[in-house]
């Protein structure tokens, strides 16, 4: 297996794994309208990945940090069933603290900021919006 | 008190008591405001002298013109929204589920339109017939106008995008000069006469204030 591979499997445990590294369920629903709750291939192990709810920012203003709201979840890609492309509409469910067990909350990936796609290590970083009932 | 800030104060005084609910007025300049505090009918309103230009080459002592600006700052943020009943429905088929995927409106979207309501409502209400002296007496003000409007570029870092705008609202009146009144101090005169060997408590003239 070369580097590139080994990196790829890594993702494994640096995103997915849920019992001992950092993953958390996520729930995903393509614009076609088809949901993904498990892994590709999989009808038992739910699909995970890495999600973190914040981002640190310097404020061009004053030159201080400030951390903001910024949900994003990273995926493996082969663990996909769709990959998720620029200008699409996704709608995401996470759970709002991390951890597995916690409520799941609304949020949509769409074109106002496209996925950042990672293919020479073979994942995918979704950037959330909150999406609200009308 | 010079006119610019009578009349700063005033603008404010009218957006606050036209909120009705639909958004609020910020009575300082804020350099940082977060998204949540904007969101949806939180969308707030700043007012501010921005800017002033006085006739030159009038009377040296006495009334200026004074062109004023200010600057009416407008702030919203909001979630992307639409009915994510079936899309949370684990009934619902692909087809409902794309349908609303379809029609969910993204932030941006949500946030412009939110942001020209918000335009439209402000203009109404300071270009109001009512307001034409930004509540001053007929005569102080004129050349009310609302002479421009800005929109920035949202920002769409986060879980709410953000969007503000500008509207510049200038007028023009009259500088009055009375000149710097400086607050009042209290003196005390203290004068005493010494004498020598005697207690300058018990000889002498005092004077106190």
């Amino acid at each position: 297996m070369n580097i590139r591979e080994l990196a790829e499997r890594d993702l494994a445990k640096t995103l997915e794994d849920s019992s001992s590294g950092f993953g958390l369920p996520v729930e995903l629903t393509a614009p076609n309208g088809d949901e993904q709750i498990f892994k590709k291939n999989s009808t038992t192990e739910l699909l995970t990945g890495q999600i973190l709810y914040e981002t640190v920012l310097i404020d061009p203003q004053t030159g201080a940090q400030k951390i903001i709201p910024n949900p994003n979840v990273s995926l493996r890609i082969t663990s996909l069933d769709i990959v998720p492309k620029a200008g699409e509409k996704w709608f995401v469910r996470i759970p709002i603290d991390p951890s597995r067990t916690a409520e799941k909350f609304s949020f949509v990936s769409s074109g106002d900021r496209d996925p950042d796609t990672m293919r020479s290590i073979g994942y995918i970083t979704l950037y959330l919006q909150k999406a609200k009932q009308t | 008190m010079m006119l610019f800030r009578t009349i700063k104060a005033n603008i404010i005084e009218i957006l606050v008591a036209a909120e009705a609910g639909r958004y609020r007025t910020i009575k300082a300049q804020r350099q940082i405001t977060s998204g949540l505090q904007n969101e949806n009918l939180n969308r707030t309103v700043t007012v501010f002298y921005s800017q002033g230009n006085f006739a030159a080459g009038g009377r040296v002592n006495g009334p200026t013109q004074h062109d004023m600006t200010f600057g009416v700052e407008l702030a919203v943020s909001g979630p992307a929204k639409g009915d994510l009943t079936p899309l949370l429905d684990p009934e619902a088929t692909p087809t409902q589920k794309a349908a609303a995927l379809l029609n969910l409106k993204e932030s941006s979207l949500v946030v412009d339109d939110s942001i020209d309501e918000l335009y439209d409502i402000i203009y109404q209400i300071l270009m109001d017939g009512r307001n034409q002296n930004l509540g001053t007496t007929v005569g102080t003000i004129t050349k009310r106008f609302i002479t421009n409007i800005q929109k920035d570029e949202p920002v769409p870092r986060g879980e709410l995008v953000i969007l503000t705008g500008m509207m510049n609202l200038t007028c023009r009146g009259d500088e009055q000069v009375p000149g710097d009144i400086q607050p009042e101090e209290t003196k005390i005169y203290d004068t005493t006469i010494d004498q020598d060997g005697d207690n300058p408590d018990t000889a002498g003239a005092r004077v106190d204030n």
